[in-house]
C-alpha cells in the first residue's frame, strides 16, 4: 500500500515539521478518535439519526484533512452533504450506508499505511 | 513582536492539537476550549486578544460563542475569526453575522494562518490607539465644557441683576449651557431712565465670556452713578480694547430710554440694521450701525456720537444680533432680513411684534439643528416710573453724614463738550443719608437744571426746536455742531446744605454763561395761566416733576441763573 | 476654503486671496499668508476676495489681525472684490473706516 494513495504527502511532510516531537502523538490520537467516531457514526446510519451522523462526519471531515488525510476527509464530506440541507423524508439512507462503508474501508487503508509508513 | 494570547475552541482534539501547535510555534499564548460555552468561561477568565472558533461544535456552537464574546469584549476590538473549510460556504452570512471578523480554512496553512492573526492583532492595536485617543478627547472636551459651564454662570451672576425683568422690556436670549457671546444687558439710572445693552463678541465660551464679564460690571456700576450711553460705551469700548487680543471685539447696541423727555440716544456698532417701530403711524424706522463694534479703536479714535429719537407712548426699539438673521431652516436657508422686516410690517399691532418675531423665528427653524445665538429684544417708551416714595426709615442719625456744607464747582468750554458732572455730583450728595433715599428725583433735577444751563445757556439752543420730530434733530444736529465750536464759556454750580439728623435743605444754584431769557415776563404770564401747572412751554418736560420735587424753583438775574431748594424729609404720596 | 498669497515683482505688495468660506478654518492658513518670510519687505496689503463667498466674524477679526501686523493705523491695508455678501457684512461692522474697501 502506498502513502501517497490515501495522504497528501507534501502536506503531511509540512505537518511533520510543525507538530516535531509531537506528530506521533497526534497520529495516534486521530487514529484512537476515528476508532471511537467510527461506530458511533455506524450507530447514528442504523438509528436513522441524521443530524448526529452530520456532525460527526464534519467533524471527522476537518480532522482528517488536517492530518492531510484528503480521501478520508473527501468521503466524509459526502456524508455531510448528503445529510445538509435535504429534508429528513428524502434522505437517502442506502447511499449513506454505502457511503460510511467506504469510510470504514479507506479509515482502515489509512490505519494501515499509518503503521507501515509513519 | 510579543506574544499574543489566542483563545481557540474546536471540539475535535485532532485539529485543536494542530491549530495550538502552529501557534505556539509561531510565539503566540494559546488556550484551548472544547466547545462554546468553555469558550466564553475562558474569554471571560483569560481576556484573550484574539479568538478562533469552530463553526459546529457540541454544547454551544461557534456563532453562539462568538455572539456573546462580542458583547462581553463591548468596545474592546476582539478579533474573531471562524474554523472552517473552503466547502463550508453554507452558513458564512450567519458567521459574519454573529460578529465573526473573518474565516480560516481548513486543513490550516501556517503562512496564511500568522498573516492574519498578525493583520488583525495589528488592527486590534490600532482600534485601541483610536480609542485611547478618542477617550483622551472626549475627556478633554469634557473638562473644556465644564470650563465654559463655570464661564457661563459666573456671568450669568454678573449679568442678571439688572432690570431685563421690567415691564416695557421683552427679549429672548438662547438658553445654551455654554456661554455663546451675545450679552443682554438693562438698568435703571437714578434718575429712572434705562440702559440697554445687546452684545455680541466674537467666538464662543471662554474667549467671548471673558469680555463679557467686565463690560456687565460696567455697564451696570456706571448706569448705577448715573452714566448714560455716551460715557458707557466709552468705557466699555477701552477696557474690551484694552483686554482682548487683536481680532476679538464686541458688536453692539446700546439704547438709552429718557422717559421723562421721551426721548432716547442709541449707539451701535457692528450689529446688523435694527428696528425702531413707531406706534402712532406705524412706520418702521431702519437703525444702522454707523460705527465700528467694541474693542476695535483705541480711545483716542473711538466715535460715541449717537442716534437720537424723540418717542412717543408705545414706541418700540427691536434689537438684534446677526444670530437672527442667520437662523436656518432644515433646508440650510437663513431666516434674512425680508422675513424679518415682514414679520414686523405684517404685524397686527404693536404689542404683537416681539411674539410674532419669535414666532416666525421659531416656525423657520422648525426641527433644524439650533446652534445660533438668536439674541433679540424690544424696549419701549413708557410713562416715566412713579417717583420712589420717601423711606423715612432709611434716615440714619444726626452725625452719620455731612449736615453742613457747601461747595462751587465750574466747568470749562472744554470739559462742558466731553464730560458729565452728574455723577460726581451726585456722589456728593449721596453722602447725606437724608438725600439718600431721594437719589432719583434729585437726579432729574440736576439734570434738567444741567441740560438747561449747557444746552440753552452755553449753546445758546432753542428747546422749541424740540417739539417737532424734525426739530428734533436738527436741534442735537445744532448741539454737535456748538460743541465742537466750543471755545467759550461756563456752566457754575454751586451747592449748599444745611440740617440736623431729622432733617435739613439743599439749595442747588446753577448758573451759565448764556444770554438768559426774561423770566420775570415768563413768571408774570405763568401766574396769569396758573391753572395749567404744566405749561410746555415755559418749563420743558421736565419742570413739572421739578417742582413737585422743591420747595422753589426761582430764576435770577438776567435768566442765566436758576435757584432750587429741596427740603428734606419729604411728605410721603 | 484655500488661501493664496502672492508677493508682487517689486516685494512691496502682497496679495492674499481667500476662496470659499472665510471663517475660523482659514486662521492658519490666512496667518501663514501674511507671516511669510517673502512677505518681510511688503509695504501693502490686499486682501483679494474675489471667490470669497461668506466671511463670518473671526474672518473679520483675523483682517485686524493682518492690520495689526501691517502697522495698525498706519497699515495700508485693502479690500478688494468683495461680493454684495460680503460687502454687506464689511459695511455692518464699519470696517470701510479701517481698511480701503474697493
Amino acid at each position: 500500500m502506498e502513502l501517497n494513495d490515501h495522504f497528501d504527502t507534501e502536506s503531511l511532510t509540512m505537518l511533520k515539521e510543525v507538530m516535531e516531537e509531537e506528530f506521533g502523538e497526534l497520529i495516534d490520537l486521530f487514529v484512537a478518535d476515528g476508532e471511537d467516531r467510527l461506530p458511533k457514526m455506524r450507530t447514528a446510519l442504523e438509528t436513522k439519526d441524521a443530524a448526529n451522523l452530520m456532525g460527526m462526519a464534519h467533524s471527522f471531515k476537518g480532522a482528517s484533512g488536517n492530518v492531510c488525510a484528503a480521501p478520508l476527509s473527501a468521503l466524509n464530506m459526502q456524508v455531510e452533504e448528503g445529510i445538509r440541507g435535504v429534508p429528513e423524508t428524502s434522505v437517502d439512507w442506502p447511499r449513506l450506508a454505502d457511503l460510511l462503508k467506504q469510510v470504514e474501508d479507506e479509515f482502515s487503508a489509512v490505519k494501515q499505511v499509518i503503521s507501515q509508513h509513519l | 513582536m510579543a506574544a499574543i494570547r489566542i483563545l481557540i475552541a474546536d471540539d475535535n482534539q485532532v485539529d485543536r492539537k494542530i491549530l495550538g501547535r502552529i501557534l505556539q510555534k509561531q510565539g503566540n499564548e494559546v488556550i484551548e476550549a472544547v466547545n462554546g460555552e468553555e469558550a466564553v468561561r475562558l474569554f471571560h477568565e483569560c481576556k484573550p486578544e484574539i479568538v478562533l472558533l469552530d463553526v459546529m461544535m457540541p454544547v454551544m456552537d461557534g456563532k453562539q460563542a462568538a455572539l456573546q464574546i462580542k458583547q462581553v469584549a463591548g468596545e474592546e476590538m476582539v478579533p474573531v475569526i471562524f474554523l472552517t473549510s473552503l466547502t463550508d460556504a453554507y452558513g458564512l452570512a450567519d458567521c459574519l453575522e454573529s460578529g465573526g471578523d473573518d474565516f480560516l480554512n481548513k486543513p490550516y496553512n501556517p503562512v496564511v494562518l500568522e498573516a492574519k492573526v498578525h493583520s488583525f492583532y495589528r488592527m486590534r492595536e490600532m482600534h485601541q490607539t483610536l480609542q485611547r485617543q478618542r477617550d483622551e478627547i472626549a475627556i478633554h472636551n469634557e473638562h473644556l465644557m465644564h470650563e465654559q459651564e463655570a464661564a457661563k454662570a459666573v456671568f450669568d451672576n454678573v449679568a442678571h441683576q439688572g432690570c431685563l425683568s421690567a415691564d416695557n422690556i421683552r427679549y429672548l436670549v438662547s438658553p445654551l449651557a455654554v456661554f455663546n457671546g451675545d450679552v443682554l444687558l438693562a438698568a435703571r439710572q437714578p434718575s429712572g431712565a434705562m440702559n440697554l445693552l445687546l452684545g455680541d463678541f466674537t467666538g464662543h465660551g471662554l474667549p467671548a465670556a471673558i469680555g463679557a464679564m467686565p463690560l456687565a460690571e460696567i455697564f451696570y456700576g456706571m448706569t448705577a452713578k448715573g452714566f448714560g450711553v455716551r460715557d458707557i460705551i466709552r468705557e466699555v469700548n477701552s477696557k474690551l480694547k484694552t483686554i482682548l487680543p487683536v481680532g476679538f471685539f464686541c458688536c453692539a447696541v446700546m439704547v438709552e430710554m429718557n422717559f421723562e423727555r421721551k426721548s432716547a440716544s442709541v449707539w451701535m456698532g457692528g450689529v446688523p440694521d435694527c428696528y425702531l417701530f413707531r406706534k402712532g403711524s406705524g412706520e418702521l424706522e431702519v437703525m444702522t450701525s454707523n460705527h465700528l463694534p467694541l474693542g476695535v479703536l483705541g480711545d483716542g479714535k473711538f466715535v460715541d456720537s449717537l442716534q437720537e429719537f424723540n418717542l412717543e407712548i408705545g414706541d418700540r426699539f427691536l434689537l438684534w444680533s446677526d444670530g437672527i438673521l442667520e437662523a436656518r431652516n432644515p433646508a440650510g436657508d437663513m431666516f434674512g432680513n425680508e422675513r424679518l422686516h415682514d414679520v414686523i410690517t405684517q404685524a397686527a399691532d404693536a404689542d404683537r411684534i416681539f411674539h410674532d418675531i419669535k414666532h416666525a423665528v421659531d416656525a423657520f427653524q422648525g426641527r433644524a439643528e439650533r446652534d445660533d445665538d438668536i439674541t433679540l429684544a424690544e424696549i419701549a417708551m413708557v410713562e416715566p416710573p412713579q417717583v420712589e416714595a420717601l423711606a423715612r426709615s432709611q434716615i440714619q442719625a444726626a452725625k452719620s453724614g455731612p449736615m453742613d456744607w457747601s461747595f462751587s464747582y465750574e466747568l470749562g468750554p472744554q470739559s462742558l463738550g466731553n464730560f458729565n458732572p452728574l455723577p460726581l455730583v451726585m456722589h456728593l450728595l449721596m453722602e447725606v443719608p437724608g438725600l439718600k433715599s431721594m437719589s432719583g428725583q434729585l437726579y432729574t433735577v440736576l439734570a434738567e437744571m444741567f441740560s438747561n444751563a449747557f444746552e440753552h445757556g452755553v449753546l445758546g439752543l432753542d428747546s422749541k426746536l424740540k417739539s417737532t420730530p424734525d426739530g428734533f434733530m436738527e436741534y442735537y444736529q445744532q448741539r454737535q455742531q456748538r460743541i465742537d465750536a466750543l471755545d467759550d464759556g461756563f456752566v457754575r454750580i454751586r451747592m449748599n446744605h444745611e440740617g440736623n439728623g431729622l432733617e435739613g435743605r439743599l439749595t442747588v444754584h446753577f448758573e451759565d454763561s448764556g444770554a438768559g431769557f426774561d423770566h420775570v415776563a415768563m413768571l408774570n404770564r405763568r401766574k396769569a395761566e396758573l391753572a395749567d401747572v404744566g405749561d410746555q412751554q415755559y418749563s420743558g418736560r421736565g419742570i413739572p416733576l421739578m417742582n413737585q420735587i422743591c420747595e422753589s424753583v426761582e430764576y435770577m438775574g438776567k435768566g442765566n441763573q436758576v435757584r432750587a431748594v429741596i427740603h428734606w424729609p419729604q411728605e410721603q404720596e | 476654503m484655500s488661501v493664496e498669497s502672492m508677493v508682487s515683482g517689486d516685494g512691496q505688495e502682497l496679495t492674499i486671496q481667500v476662496s470659499g468660506r472665510f471663517d475660523f478654518s482659514a486662521h492658519q492658513a490666512f496667518r501663514d499668508a501674511y507671516e511669510t518670510p517673502a512677505s518681510s519687505g511688503v509695504r501693502k496689503f490686499v486682501v483679494d476676495l474675489s471667490g470669497t463667498s461668506y466671511l463670518d466674524s473671526s474672518a473679520l477679526g483675523m483682517l485686524l489681525l493682518l492690520r495689526d501686523h501691517a502697522g495698525g493705523d498706519t497699515a495700508e491695508v485693502s479690500i478688494v472684490n468683495c461680493n454684495q455678501d460680503v460687502k454687506k457684512i464689511l459695511a455692518i461692522s464699519n470696517f470701510e473706516q479701517l481698511f480701503a474697501i474697493q
